[in-house]
């Protein structure tokens, strides 16, 4: 069983991981597009033609818009790593004596290992 | 322990190829449309500027159009003008046209005038022909009257030879004692008219006598004729019968025209008296070749009415 408070831990873990990751991908994303459309209207407004301005900032825009791809991305690794903590709570409940059903605890056992096969092999 | 640890690693390793690939997905699919983007947005760009330059070649050509328009335009102005000029040229004519016609229907009006007047001096013209022609008939009588007068002025030297010598009162007396009647028309033709004038055939003391008239004037006055001394004048012969041998108071008429009557005086010498160019004159009976002589009839008593 410690085996897969263990694995659980290491699920969670690698879910937050790219939660991270999609989180400050999608920063990335409307950092880079403000950053254009502000050097765009700003800094660099006074270079280009009125036509590459308007263009430019609309591309920005487009960029920014891009980084609510990673919303859904970034819900699914919660919702998975909820899911394992909720797993790891009742694991942790059981081998503390607190829940003494064996068929329960073998339903659990085979649904952690599911739910690990699902993410590791898709 | 190991059993379970291995294939748990396993999986570990699994689950972070997976993640790895999922963010390398994600990276991608946010990388794709990103450079899809960028071509399309530099790819509209690039047709945003040729579209510009070939709105720039556009505005080029539009301003030379409008250039052109402005040219036209100016042409337009400068064609207006000169139409101007050319319509204030057709009024100018026009107006000139209608004086030039007003002008001719003015001379057509002199024309008619004139030739109105020409009629009215070609008909005077035929009245002043006429009147020439009068004036010739008149020339002529006067230049026949002139010829008389001259002739008469030629006898008249000769006539001096042929006045009666005699004493004229004693004549008168005589005739007037003896033949009462011929001696009222010896005085009357004497005195009545002895200041009578000379004029071609004048039969009135106010126009003159020539010697018929004069004649005429007397017998009618005397009433010895009837019928106007115009009448009497012009048919002495079919009024007054003929006769070969003369008598007092006869009248004859000789070869230039005279017409005389005929008395005698007291020693029995015949004259005769009448009007001349010279006058109421008498002359010796024989001063002049005879060409006939008329019988007057006359009543025992007559009065003759003539006025001086």
């Amino acid at each position: 069983m410690l085996a897969n408070e263990q694995l659980l831990d290491q699920m969670i873990v690698s879910q937050q991981r790219a939660i991270r990751y999609y989180l400050l991908f999608a920063g990335g994303l409307i950092a880079v597009g403000l950053l254009i459309v502000i050097l765009v209207y700003t800094l660099a407004g006074s270079l280009l033609p009125d036509v590459f301005k308007h263009l430019a900032g609309l591309g920005g825009g487009f960029i920014s818009s891009l980084s609510a791809l990673q919303i859904k991305e970034i819900l699914v690794r919660k919702e998975k790593a909820e899911m394992f903590t909720t797993l790891k709570s009742r694991l942790a409940q059981f081998n503390q004596g607190q829940m003494s059903d064996e068929e329960l605890n073998r339903r659990i056992d085979e649904l952690i290992w599911k739910i690990v096969e699902k993410t590791a092999l898709g | 322990m190991n059993e379970i640890e291995e294939p748990l690693q396993y999986l570990l390793a699994q689950v972070e190829n997976r993640e790895r690939s999922a963010r390398r997905r994600a990276l991608i699919y946010t990388l794709v449309p990103i450079l899809v983007g960028v071509i399309v947005l530099i790819y509209s760009g690039w047709r945003i500027q040729q579209d510009r330059l070939a709105l720039e070649q556009m505005r080029e050509e539009h301003k030379a159009l409008q250039m052109d328009v402005e040219d036209m335009k100016q042409r337009l102005e400068i064609t207006a003008d000169q139409l101007d000029l050319t319509l204030n040229a057709l009024e100018f004519a026009y107006i000139q046209v209608e004086e030039s016609q007003q002008t001719l229907r003015r001379y057509e009006n002199q024309l008619a005038e004139a030739r109105q007047t020409l009629e009215t001096l070609e008909a005077q013209s035929e009245g002043y022909r006429q009147q020439i022609e009068a004036l010739q008939l008149q020339l002529a009588d006067m230049n026949e009257a002139l010829e008389q007068a001259e002739a008469a002025l030629r006898e008249a030297t000769t006539f001096q030879r042929y006045e009666y010598q005699g004493d004229l009162d004693q004549a008168i007396k005589y005739v007037a004692s003896f033949y009462p009647s011929q001696g009222e028309l010896l005085i009357a033709i004497l005195h009545g008219l002895g200041d009578a004038d000379w004029a071609y055939r004048g039969t009135s003391p106010g126009d003159g006598f020539d010697s018929p008239g004069l004649a005429a004037y007397v017998l009618e006055r005397c009433g010895l004729v009837e019928g106007t001394p115009t009448y009497i004048r012009g048919f002495l012969s079919e009024i007054l019968p003929i006769v070969n041998e003369p008598q007092v108071g006869d009248l004859v008429r000789y070869q230039m025209g005279y017409h005389m009557f005929y008395f005698l005086d007291e020693g029995g010498q015949p004259f005769v008296a009448g009007m001349t160019p010279f006058g109421v004159l008498l002359f010796r009976y024989d001063f002049a070749q005879i060409e006939r002589m008329y019988r007057i009839e006359y009543p025992t008593q007559i009065t003759c009415d003539v006025d001086s």
